[in-house]
């Protein structure tokens, strides 16, 4: 059995890369405005994989750094990300056998939800809410899903066979 | 069961949403806070807990930038060196054209200036190839020269380009006289270079002597300047017992530095109305 203490490590890993590609990568891949999002992806990753209380956490971390770099914004992504950790949990692998299908669909709710707390959180209302919504959340998600369709892929492809 | 016990419970029990509600009230005092606060919490964030992450970043975009500044820099490198060398070779030519040109307004025959854009590949140079063709009014057996003088003739002719015969090619034969004394002799190349002009015994040719073509065989107008007698090679007797005296040249025009030449445009009466 993995040390609980190396699963927070490579978490962590997984979680500063995510934000590392974010910060790098992503914006050679970018079309225009829309990008997809990498940290939310490992946040799905890391919820599905260790339940409800891990991704409160690893959202709510994720978030905050986000936050750091965005002054004006500071708790809505760490309020948005919690929150999608936390519920994005009860669909943990050890409950719910997901299928790559089901996961991305709940990516692209996680993505939804995500947006969707962060503008309230920022005060947009009414037409301010859902022109961003569809402006920029609806783009991202659907580039989102297609990059985390390709990396779902790739860890299911080349995960070692359990027996 | 105390009140503690019970508590460590109702947090094993609960502790995702205590977990949630603490994030969600640390969140919520976040989002309160006006900009002074916001500032303080980047400020302090910042210089603590994401200093290695920021300096890790920023030294990898800088990284980065300064290796895409550094790709491009060497494009504009290689542009730049470029075009330097083709102004260079622009400047050069310079000379040689205004050489050219007077040359051309000095002789009364008709010349077709054109450039070398190609030689034979083999360690000797026998032929060139001239941007000049058929569609220039040009022939073959047409003589081609410079300022300095002959150089050779044209031997093939398609439409926009020729094949020059140097008179290096040992194939390459041409009538000559001695500018001085009017002896007249055969001039032809041995290989490697070496031109060697052939006189019957007894012709008055010195060393120093200049030679000229002498306008026979219809080939080569007379009068065209070709190169000056070096030295004295041999006396041989032919078959039929005649005597030659052989004769090393050394040519006017040196094959190694023409980049440009004229064509003469043949006429019916070829004769050099101008010494060039």
């Amino acid at each position: 059995m993995r040390s609980p203490w190396k699963s927070i490590a490579a978490e962590g890993a997984l979680l500063i890369g995510a934000l590392l590609l974010q910060q790098t990568l992503v914006r050679w891949i970018a079309l225009g405005s829309i990008r997809p999002d990498i940290p939310l992806i490992a946040l799905t990753a890391i919820a599905l994989r260790r339940g409800p209380v891990a991704g409160l956490y690893a959202g709510m971390a994720l978030g905050l750094i986000q936050d750091v770099y965005a002054i004006d914004t500071l708790g809505a992504n760490a309020l948005a990300s919690c929150l999608v950790g936390y519920g994005l949990g009860f669909f943990e692998d050890k409950v719910v056998k997901s299928m790559p299908a089901t996961r991305l669909l709940l990516l692209g709710i996680a993505l939804l939800v995500h947006d969707g707390v962060f503008y309230l959180a920022m005060g947009f209302r009414g037409g301010f809410f859902w022109s961003a919504l569809i402006r920029e959340t609806v783009p991202s998600a659907v580039y989102t899903l297609l990059v985390g369709a390709a990396i779902f892929y790739f860890f299911a492809r080349f995960r070692p066979t359990e027996t | 069961m105390n009140l503690l016990e019970w508590l460590r419970r109702i947090l094993v029990v609960w502790q995702g949403v205590f977990s949630l509600l603490l994030c969600v009230v640390l969140c919520i005092v976040l989002l309160s806070q006006d900009q002074p606060g916001r500032l303080v919490f980047h400020q302090v964030m910042v210089r603590t807990l994401f200093y290695p992450f920021e300096s890790l970043l920023t030294h990898f975009e800088v990284t980065l930038r300064v290796y895409h500044d550094n790709e491009e820099l060497r494009r504009q490198n290689v542009a730049l060196r470029t075009e330097n060398d083709f102004l260079t070779q622009s400047l050069r030519q310079v000379p040689r054209l205004q050489e050219m040109e007077r040359f051309r307004e000095n002789v009364s025959l008709r010349l077709k200036p054109g450039r070398i854009i190609a030689e034979d590949a083999g360690r000797l140079q026998l032929t060139w190839v001239l941007d000049l063709g058929r569609a220039d009014s040009l022939d073959v057996n047409m003589p081609v020269i410079t300022s300095q003088g002959l150089v050779g003739k044209i031997s093939k002719c398609f439409e926009h380009s020729s094949f020059i015969q140097l008179y290096s090619d040992p194939a390459f034969k041409v009538s000559v006289q001695i500018d001085r004394s009017r002896a007249r002799g055969i001039l032809e190349s041995e290989g490697a270079g070496l031109l060697v002009a052939r006189f019957p015994a007894g012709s008055e040719v010195r060393v120093g002597d200049t030679l000229v073509t002498a306008g026979l065989g219809g080939v080569f107008p007379k009068g065209l300047r070709v190169g000056r007698v070096s030295a004295d090679v041999s006396e041989t007797e032919d078959q039929n017992g005649d005597v030659t005296v052989s004769f090393r040249v050394k040519p006017f025009q040196s094959l190694n530095t023409v980049e440009e030449a004229f064509v003469l445009i043949k006429e019916d009466d070829w004769t050099l109305k101008a010494e060039p």
